[in-house]
């Protein structure tokens, strides 16, 4: 009964999409918060280069992505933690020089001079 | 050194050295001596400087041999208990989002120095591999392998994936593993 076995297999396949579309599990709900909050975080104008920047999708539906396959949390929490390292790294880089360093390279050079 | 600006050169690595510097060391005063140590050092030591080459690498690599050779002397009071300061430093996931500097400071001084070193000079100082590997002294392999444990480890301690995307609590772990349509 190839037709009538067809037919029950569509039938099945639609009531699986109906399911996990309609009803989110508790995971699915905590998967999401998840994989959004890091990418604001990105959108607000962190740049990094990383592979896993190439991977992120789209705004658009995120249930339903995560209602299909299991969320690539392990691309998204890569791309949060290189945004992470270049903020704490470059926060670092944009303090002003101390002045310490200014008068010790200054105190080099004249030494310098001073032993010529 | 004829006309060459080697204290101007300097001047311009200092950001970039202080901010490896702190993530070596972890608190800004110590991470500043550093930084002096080495200057004084590259300064001593700048007739082996060849001009036009990489100034930056050269320096990170005084200073990290500074840093490392202070750490033999001081050959050590405090090291973490496997896992201690992971376990304290957990996050929940509704948490995630919100996770400030501080605490990412604090999970990154949880790596170990290889792997942090590693991940900082890749990830946020702008070298390449091989730049790194020449820095730290051995493969570009190594520093490869030392960058994806980092990465793994702090995912780890943030709790950004496997079991710690439902927080400590073992028991809900189990709960919610039955509604997940892939467990």
């Amino acid at each position: 009964m190839p037709i009538a076995r067809l037919a029950l297999d569509g039938l099945q396949s639609t009531i699986n999409d109906m399911d996990t579309q309609k009803f989110p599990t508790v995971w699915e709900l905590f998967s999401i918060d998840l994989v959004t909050a890091p990418r604001n975080d990105i959108v607000n104008g962190m740049n990094y280069v990383t592979q896993a920047n190439q991977s992120r999708k789209p705004e658009s539906a995120p249930a339903e992505e995560s209602a299909r396959e299991k969320p690539r949390l392990g691309d998204d929490s890569q791309a949060f933690i290189g945004s992470k390292l270049r903020e704490f790294y470059d926060d670092v880089v944009a303090e002003p020089v101390p002045d310490r360093f200014v008068e010790l390279l200054k105190k080099l050079g004249d030494d310098e001079k001073a032993s010529k | 050194m004829s006309s060459y600006d080697f204290r101007g050169e300097l001047l311009a690595v200092i950001p970039n050295l202080r901010a490896f510097a702190m993530s070596l060391v972890g608190t800004a005063d110590k991470a500043d001596d550093l930084v002096q140590e080495t200057l004084v050092r590259a300064w001593d030591k700048r007739d082996s400087f060849t001009p036009g080459t990489n100034l930056k690498g050269w320096l990170f690599t005084i200073l990290r041999n500074e840093f490392y050779s202070q750490m033999r002397k001081r050959k050590r009071e405090v090291s973490d208990p496997e896992g201690a300061m992971a376990e304290k430093l957990s996050v929940h996931p509704e948490q995630v989002g919100r996770l400030d500097m501080d605490d990412f400071k604090k999970a990154i001084g949880t790596l170990p120095d290889d792997q942090r070193e590693a991940l900082i000079l890749v990830g946020a100082s702008g070298f390449s591999y091989e730049e790194a590997a020449e820095i730290c002294g051995c493969a570009v392999g190594t520093i490869k392998s030392r960058v994806s444990r980092a990465r793994g480890q702090l995912s780890k301690i943030l709790k950004l994936e496997g079991d710690g995307e439902y927080g400590p609590d073992a028991v809900a772990v189990g709960v919610m593993n039955l509604n997940s349509p892939a467990a």
